[in-house]
């Protein structure tokens, strides 16, 4: 146990050093981009992969998020690191009224009705172009930093934190009693489990931090639009989710390290890594329900 | 002193009545069974009683207090529910599904592995509730809901698809808790039923046909009348 913690603590300090060693800039931007979508992907897990609520609205809150951080600071003047605060409790307030609506319904009615959620955002987003700036988005927000390396870091330290927060919660008995709700609602019920409770907090935890995650994506790109809610961002989170193995918090968080990085270098197919993530998503939960972590947990031998 | 009292309960679904105008009242310490042919609105009886559904008309009462239909309130107060077909976590451990159950006992870790020993699963519980027999999962549920403490227990079909060895089993556990624990039990079983309880419960088409003791049931014509349709 002990000389795995150590690997652990190797490995993300040799991750940490690494953009102070190589220099590279694309790199560094690249994997900002990765860690805000792998808080993403870390905190639709709690929702999803505990609770079993299969919500298609996670990238709802998270454009959400990323417009009321632009909005702080362009209209309220708040500094970028605030507006983080702002899109944080800007997803809790959603987390809490979409958490609320989804105990009217189960399973495929579920997602549906949260996916017209997010429909409805970017048909917000693109109608009230004055204050959403429609597809042309808004530009010019000023950003968290203008130093590349110092957003990586505070990303970074995001996402560990974000991860540690959720593990912390995941393994206490809150999280015993999501995986419950998940596997039986009424057997969870007759235990004295208030269902209705740990759901719509599952749904307020994890937009929490879906809200952050965008308010952290508009003060690094420094913009916002009703792009932010393509479909496109949901299908990818929902790859980061199967591949890297929800269920886990880590997984889907891998996930996001997986699904960002080959799209990045498999550039050059173009439109075909859709085709190559399906059926590499089809071949992972049939072979290995658990996902890239269960694999790597397999490998390690246990926790 | 009465433990459990249900008062003109009506429940419908779409039309046809699960149950219809029943009324009764348990003592605290009675074993009381309730057995009925298939559909006569035993199983919906219990669900009402655990507030997993809400009666259309009528009042449940625990302990003298009426109660709110909401099942995690009443699994509280200290009713406990079993099902026929166990409501087990499956992808959880068994030590893991012994210690959801809403509990303020700092020794709760020790209770749970305790009651493990006592229904004797101990040895499997770093085993998936998935992976056991389906004995064992009745044991797993009876042995889960005892981490509430319940007062009063709800029973629905502990002895169905279980090796006599089991049923043996958990008959000698309701018989060590009887007089301390309240327990309604539905069960097709009449054997064992009958050897169980001190009063009994008769349902047909979603009404209380007859109550008795055991031996006064058995001698009921109307109940020979429903099983065997002479």
């Amino acid at each position: 146990m002990r000389a795995k913690f150590v690997l652990i603590a190797l490995l993300l300090a040799a991750y940490a050093a690494y953009p102070l060693i190589s220099g590279d800039s694309y790199i560094m931007r690249v994997l900002i981009l990765v860690h805000i979508f792998a808080i993403l992907a870390a905190s639709l897990d709690l929702i999803v992969g505990y609770t079993g609520q299969l919500t298609a609205g996670h990238t709802a809150i998270w454009g959400w998020g990323a417009y009321f951080a632009a909005w702080s600071i362009l209209y309220f003047n708040f500094p970028p690191a605030a507006s983080l605060l702002v899109s944080a409790i800007v997803g809790a307030l959603l987390g809490f009224g979409i958490g609320i609506l989804c105990l009217r319904f189960k399973y495929l009615l579920l997602t549906l009705v949260t996916f017209a959620i997010l429909i409805l955002s970017y048909a917000i987003a693109r109608q009230f172009t004055s204050i959403t700036g429609g597809e042309l988005g808004i530009h010019g927000i000023p950003k968290l930093s203008d130093n590349t390396l110092v957003i990586f870091y505070v990303s970074f330290a995001a996402l560990i934190a974000t991860i540690a927060i959720l593990l912390a919660i995941t393994k206490s008995e809150i999280g015993l009693r999501m995986r419950a709700i998940k596997d039986s609602e009424e057997g969870a019920k007759v235990l004295g489990v208030d269902v209705v409770k740990y759901k719509v907090l599952a749904n307020v935890i994890g937009s929490t931090f879906a809200g952050f995650a965008g308010g952290l994506y508009t003060t690094y790109m420094g913009s916002v639009g009703s792009t932010n809610f393509y479909v496109d961002h949901l299908l990818r989170l929902i790859l980061m989710w199967g591949i890297g193995g929800g269920g886990s918090i880590i997984g889907p968080a891998i996930g996001a390290y997986i699904v960002m990085l080959l799209s990045e270098y498999l550039r050059v197919i173009e439109e075909y890594r859709l085709i190559l993530f399906g059926a590499a998503l089809i071949v992972i939960l049939r072979v290995f329900p658990s996902g890239v972590y269960g694999i790597i947990k397999k490998v390690l031998g246990g926790e | 002193m009465e433990a459990l009292r249900v008062s003109n309960l009506v429940k419908r679904f779409e039309g046809v009545v699960a149950v219809n105008n029943v009324s009764f009242s348990v003592e605290k310490g009675e074993v009381v069974g309730i057995i009925g042919p298939n559909g006569s609105g035993k199983t919906t009886l219990l669900n009402l009683i655990s507030g997993l559904i809400k009666p259309d008309e009528g009042e449940v009462y625990i302990k003298g207090e009426a109660v709110d239909p909401k099942p995690h309130e009443i699994a509280l107060k200290g009713v406990g529910r079993t099902f026929q077909i166990p409501k087990l976590f499956h992808t959880m451990t068994v030590l893991e599904n012994m210690l959801v159950p809403v509990v303020e006992d700092e020794n709760k870790r020790k209770k749970a592995e305790e009651l493990l020993k006592f229904f004797e699963l101990y040895h499997l519980k770093d085993e998936l509730a998935g992976n056991l027999s389906g004995g064992q999962q009745k044991l797993l549920e009876i042995a889960r809901v005892m981490m509430l403490d319940p007062s009063i227990l709800l029973m629905d079909e502990p002895f169905a698809g279980v090796h006599y060895k089991i049923v043996n089993r958990i008959v000698d556990h309701i018989k060590e808790l009887r007089g301390e624990k309240t327990f309604l039990i539905v069960s097709h079983d009449m054997h064992t039923i009958f050897g169980l309880c001190d009063r009994m419960l008769v349902m047909n088409e979603g009404k209380v046909l007859a109550e008795g003791t055991p031996e006064e049931i058995r001698r009921s014509k109307e109940i020979i009348k429903i099983y065997l349709g002479v």
